[in-house]
Order: structure tokens, then C-alpha cells, then sequence
């Protein structure tokens, strides 16, 4: 119904905002909750430790989420399936051996930048190959399939590039970087990734209405003068730009763009069109506290957040299937 | 003058004609039923009827202007479209999915407030009282009997409040009451000013509440007009391969499919 969704957006907002300061103040050893008045009254380490470092760490997953959520929602529904993910249509993995090209080149310790750069250049290669191929054949289904043999493929090349990596160094670097983290990452980072998803999300969230039509399908969507090849084109272009922006700056997260529209869809009447900025606060939300959780967990060597999410999204991936072919399950043809 | 007609309307998949060479035209205020066998054209012709379908030659006008010379949202203000068995991809509310009927009349790039305006509102509220949907709109679809669910869909087309309605096989998977419902509902807008193209495949239901009816033949019109001369014995000989009984009841025309030959 056209209910008011009001006190849901609040409290997305508001607990969006408490877990961004609790990141804030969350390191390697727990809660600092002294951190804040140090910086304030001018201890540069402690100002160090919250601009340097836990404030990109905060942003990025705040950043990082978002960018997910909002992609794993907006491509549930061009596809209209509830199982579609950035990682399954292979922009995930393109932008991961995008960015393990870089490193594998040495390109990275020349200059770090190269790095980002690289998983932006893997998430277009792969949404090129994507659009190519939807010229040839428009049918959602065949893309979707198209992109679950891309994400193989990029898969098979980055086990062929660490395969034949003659530097172990390298081969750890890559592995430890391929498991996603935001740990040690700067503002300069933000700086990069940033641009390329704003563009990403504003593209995606064009596409409101036009994904609200296409819960009717295709042909139906078309009758009601939604323009499909530009919608596809905002949805599948804005996905790669913010997912490749991500993953290159944080390695592949996985699953949070399964699991975040999948819980808040409920909550806004299954309308993919509200659930899209929803989807994008709740990425945010989910990243966060993902992040605050493995620095919590702690230990001599941190669990990787992408690692982390995977633990959790794949069983979460498995039930989605078993429960069966269910009413919201019924999409993707 | 016909409000939305076909001319020489010839369409081709790869090698095959789907259609070839198909004209007829539809007046505000009648029903037109299409027929043929499965695999006739039927729902090409339809398609190519809304502008969904690329034409190889020849036209569809509305009102006297080509559908590809028309915007697409201008388009959809004036046609609706029924799909086949058609469905929503997600459980949302009865009442959601006959206001996606409303698209065509609402900015596409809302900034602010999403909301329905009081127009928006009153023509899903019609729309719904149309297709005696009332009493089921805060129900999801998921929760629907199907007799109900091609209700809720029906009224997702009149919300719209189109001039022209086409609706491929709506009566289709319903059972005889609701079948007699929903082509009531049909012959109800007719009546109320609407064009009305329906593909049917139950010839009763054809010959009772269609004006006209058109008879399709591996793509080419076999016969168009009134259903007692479409429905001829040569016709039901040649175009579905069956002998039918008919008659006249309670003054309507009736056909009832009798044996194959």
C-alpha cells in the first residue's frame, strides 16, 4: 500500500548514523570512547589515529556498503530476481582481477593509485562485454547467465595469475587483498572511489520508477513507456561504476547486496522502488557493522570483513535457494 | 473512423512471417475478439497493435498517427497493455500494482515526495471498483486466487484510463464464472467509451461479447466482422480445423466447438 514508510527511513538513518560513530571509535583493541576528547584537545597522536585512520576505515564502509546495497536492489530488480548480487553478474570479479592485474604487474608499489584504477578498468571491462552481448540479445535471463560465466572466468584468471605468479610475496599480498578489507585504507582512497560511485548511485536510483514497471515485466513495463534499453543501461553502468569503485578499493566484500534488500523488503510493501535508497542506507549499516564486528572478534590476526561477509551471506544464499521457489523467488524470466 | 487500426501490417521473425500483410481497425465502443489456433499470430498482432513489436512493413495509427511516430509515455497514456498469464515479479500490495497502471500519467523522475496525487487515486479507486477489486486491494498478490489476481491486473490496465484496451488471453486459467465475469467487465468499458481488442480462444465467450471478431490463419486474416459470419462453418473448418454447433439464445449468438475434423 501507499503507506508512509517514515519511521522506517528514520531509524535507518539513525542507526546508520550511531554505527558510523561507533566506528569511529572502535580499534584494533575495542572501544576508545576517550579517542574524540584527546584529538579535541590536541593530542596529535590521538588525531592521527582518528583522521588517518579510523575515519577512512568509517567512510569506506559507509561508502562500500552503500554502494552494494544499492546494486544488489537495483539489480533484483531490473532482473527481477531476488538472487541477483554485483558478484553474480561478474562485476565483482572483473574489478578484483582488474585490480590483481595492477598488483600482479608491480604496477602497485610504483604507484598505489594504479590499484583502484585497475578494479574501475575490470568493473567496465565487464559491464562492455555485458552490453555488447544485451545488443545481440536483450532477454534479462541470458545476461543474467552471461554474467554467472563472466564471474567464472575472471575467477579462472585470477587463480591463473596467483597460478603463475613467480613472486610469493605477491601471491600473499593478492590473496590477503582478494578477501576485502578496509583496514589501512586513507582518505586518498576515498577521494578516488568516491567520485565513481556518486555517478553510480545516481544512475541506479534514475531507474526508481522505470524498476517499479518492470514488476510487470518486460513487455508490460514497455506498454507503460518505460524506455528498457536506457533503464538497463543506468541500472547495469551505475552498478559497475559504484560496485568497481568499491571492490577496488576494499577487495571483494561479498553478499551484502544478497542480504540487505532481501531484509528490507518487507518493510516497504516488496516496492523495488523505495527499497532502493533504503538499500543504500542498509548497505551502509550492514558494512559498518560487519567492520565493527571483526575489529571486535579481535585476536593476533583480524578476520578479513570480506571473509567475514561470505561466512555469514552464503549459508543466508543456500536458504534463499532451499526455501524453494516462493512467491518473491518467482522473478527472473 | 477507426481509433487504432493496422495497415498491411506484415512482421517477420528471422526467416518465418508471423504476420503477413494484417489490416483491420478498432472503433471507441467495441469489443474486438481475435482468434486462431495456437501459434496463429495472435499475440504478435497484438503486440504490434500496443507499438511493443517491430513492424517489417506497413503501420499501426492511433487516431491517425503512427505509434513509432508517437512519444512512448504519450503512447501509454492512450494504449494499455494486458500481457499473457502475466504476474508481479514481487508480493506487493493489490493496490501498488494497479497504481504502477498510473505510470504513464506520472513524472518518471520524481525528486521529493513519491506520492499519488488525488487523480492518481480516484482512477485506481475506479479501476478497482471496475473490476470489483474493492475488497481485495490491501491483500498482497501472492495471496490472490488467480480468478481474483486477473481482476487486480485487469484494473492495473483501466488505471490508466486508456482509450484503448488490448488484453491477450485474459480470461485464460479462470474458471467459467469468473471467465463470464471478466468479459462483462469488458463489454462494460466498451460501453463506457473504451476500445476493446481481446484474444480469446473460447469461441462462446468470442461469439457472445465480441462486436466483431477477426480470424487469423498462419499469420494472414482469414475473415473480420461481425461473429456470425467469422464464425461460419467453412471458417471454423479452415481456421481451426473443428466442426461446432450454434444457434441463437436468448437472443445471443452462441458457438459451441463440437468435433475436430
Amino acid at each position: 500500500m501507499t503507506r508512509s514508510f517514515k519511521p522506517v527511513w528514520l531509524a535507518l538513518t539513525a542507526l546508520c548514523l550511531m554505527l558510523f560513530i561507533v566506528s569511529l571509535l572502535t580499534g584494533p583493541a575495542g572501544l576508545t570512547l576517550d579517542l574524540p576528547f584527546a584529538a579535541w584537545r590536541g593530542d596529535a597522536a590521538a588525531r592521527l589515529v582518528l583522521v588517518e585512520l579510523r575515519l577512512p576505515r568509517a567512510l569506506l564502509g559507509l561508502l562500500v556498503g552503500s554502494s552494494l546495497g544499492l546494486a544488489g536492489a537495483a539489480l533484483q530488480g531490473l532482473f527481477r530476481n531476488p538472487l541477483a548480487e554485483p558478484g553474480v553478474i561478474g562485476v565483482s570479479g572483473c574489478a578484483a582481477l582488474g585490480a590483481v592485474l595492477v598488483f600482479y604487474s608491480g604496477a602497485s608499489l610504483a604507484m598505489p593509485m594504479a590499484l583502484p584504477l585497475g578494479g574501475i578498468a575490470g568493473a567496465l571491462v565487464a559491464i562492455a562485454l555485458l552490453q555488447l552481448l544485451a545488443l545481440r540479445d536483450p532477454r534479462l535471463a541470458t545476461i543474467l547467465l552471461a554474467g554467472v560465466a563472466l564471474a567464472a572466468l575472471a575467477g579462472a584468471l585470477t587463480a591463473l595469475a596467483l597460478n603463475l605468479s613467480p613472486n610469493p610475496y605477491a601471491v600473499v599480498e593478492i590473496v590477503f587483498w582478494l578477501m576485502g578489507s578496509l583496514a589501512d585504507r586513507s582518505l586518498q582512497h576515498v577521494a578516488l572511489a568516491l567520485p565513481f560511485m556518486a555517478v553510480g548511485w545516481v544512475l541506479m536510483l534514475s531507474g526508481a520508477r522505470s524498476l517499479e514497471a518492470l514488476t510487470l515485466g518486460e513487455d508490460t513495463a514497455h506498454s507503460l513507456g518505460i524506455g528498457l534499453r536506457s533503464l538497463r543501461l543506468r541500472v547495469v553502468v551505475g552498478a559497475a561504476l559504484a560496485v568497481g569503485a568499491g571492490v577496488a578499493v576494499s577487495g571483494a566484500i561479498g553478499f551484502v547486496g544478497l542480504i540487505v534488500p532481501h531484509l528490507l523488503r518487507p518493510f516497504f510493501g516488496h516496492r523495488p522502488a523505495p527499497l532502493l535508497a533504503a538499500s543504500w542506507l542498509g548497505g551502509g549499516i550492514l558494512t559498518l557493522t560487519a567492520d565493527i564486528v571483526v575489529r571486535f572478534l579481535g585476536g593476533d590476526t583480524e578476520l578479513r570483513l570480506g571473509v567475514a561477509t561470505a561466512l555469514v551471506g552464503a549459508p543466508f544464499f543456500f536458504w534463499l535457494v532451499l526455501r524453494g521457489p516462493r512467491s518473491d523467488m518467482r522473478g527472473g524470466t | 473512423m477507426s481509433l487504432l487500426a493496422a495497415d498491411r501490417v506484415t512482421i517477420a521473425r528471422g526467416q518465418r512471417v508471423v504476420l503477413r500483410d494484417v489490416s483491420l481497425g478498432i472503433k471507441a465502443g467495441q469489443v474486438l475478439g481475435i482468434l486462431g489456433r495456437n501459434g496463429a499470430g495472435k499475440t504478435t498482432l497484438l503486440r504490434a497493435l500496443a507499438g511493443l513489436q517491430s513492424i517489417q512493413s506497413g503501420a499501426v495509427t492511433f487516431d491517425g498517427t503512427k505509434l513509432t511516430d508517437m512519444p512512448p509515455r504519450q503512447r501509454a497514456q492512450r494504449i494499455a497493455y494486458l500481457e499473457q498469464s502475466g504476474s508481479g515479479a514481487w508480493p506487493i500490495a493489490s493496490r501498488d500494482l494497479v497504481a504502477l497502471g498510473r505510470l504513464p500519467h506520472r513524472p518518471l523522475y520524481p525528486l521529493g515526495s513519491a506520492k499519488l496525487n488525488k487523480q492518481d487515486e480516484g482512477a485506481i479507486d475506479r479501476a478497482l471498483a471496475a473490476t470489483d477489486a474493492t475488497d481485495f486491494a490491501i491483500r498482497s498478490i501472492d495471496a490472490l486466487s488467480s480468478g481474483e489476481r486477473a481482476r487486480v491486473l485487469l484494473a492495473r490496465a483501466l488505471a490508466g484510463e486508456p482509450k484503448v484496451l488490448l488484453a491477450d488471453e485474459p480470461v485464460a486459467a479462470l474458471d467459467p464464472g469468473h471467465q463470464l465475469g471478466v468479459m462483462h467487465m469488458l463489454r462494460n468499458q466498451a460501453q463506457a467509451g473504451m476500445a476493446v481488442v481481446v484474444v480469446l480462444h473460447n469461441l462462446a465467450l468470442a461469439a457472445r461479447f465480441c462486436q466483431r471478431l477477426a480470424l487469423l490463419v498462419d499469420g494472414a486474416l482469414l475473415a473480420i466482422g461481425a461473429p456470425q459470419e467469422v464464425l461460419s462453418d467453412a471458417n471454423l473448418a479452415q481456421g481451426f480445423g473443428i466442426a461446432a454447433l450454434s444457434g441463437t439464445a436468448q437472443g445471443e449468438h452462441y458457438v459451441l466447438p463440437w468435433r475436430a475434423l
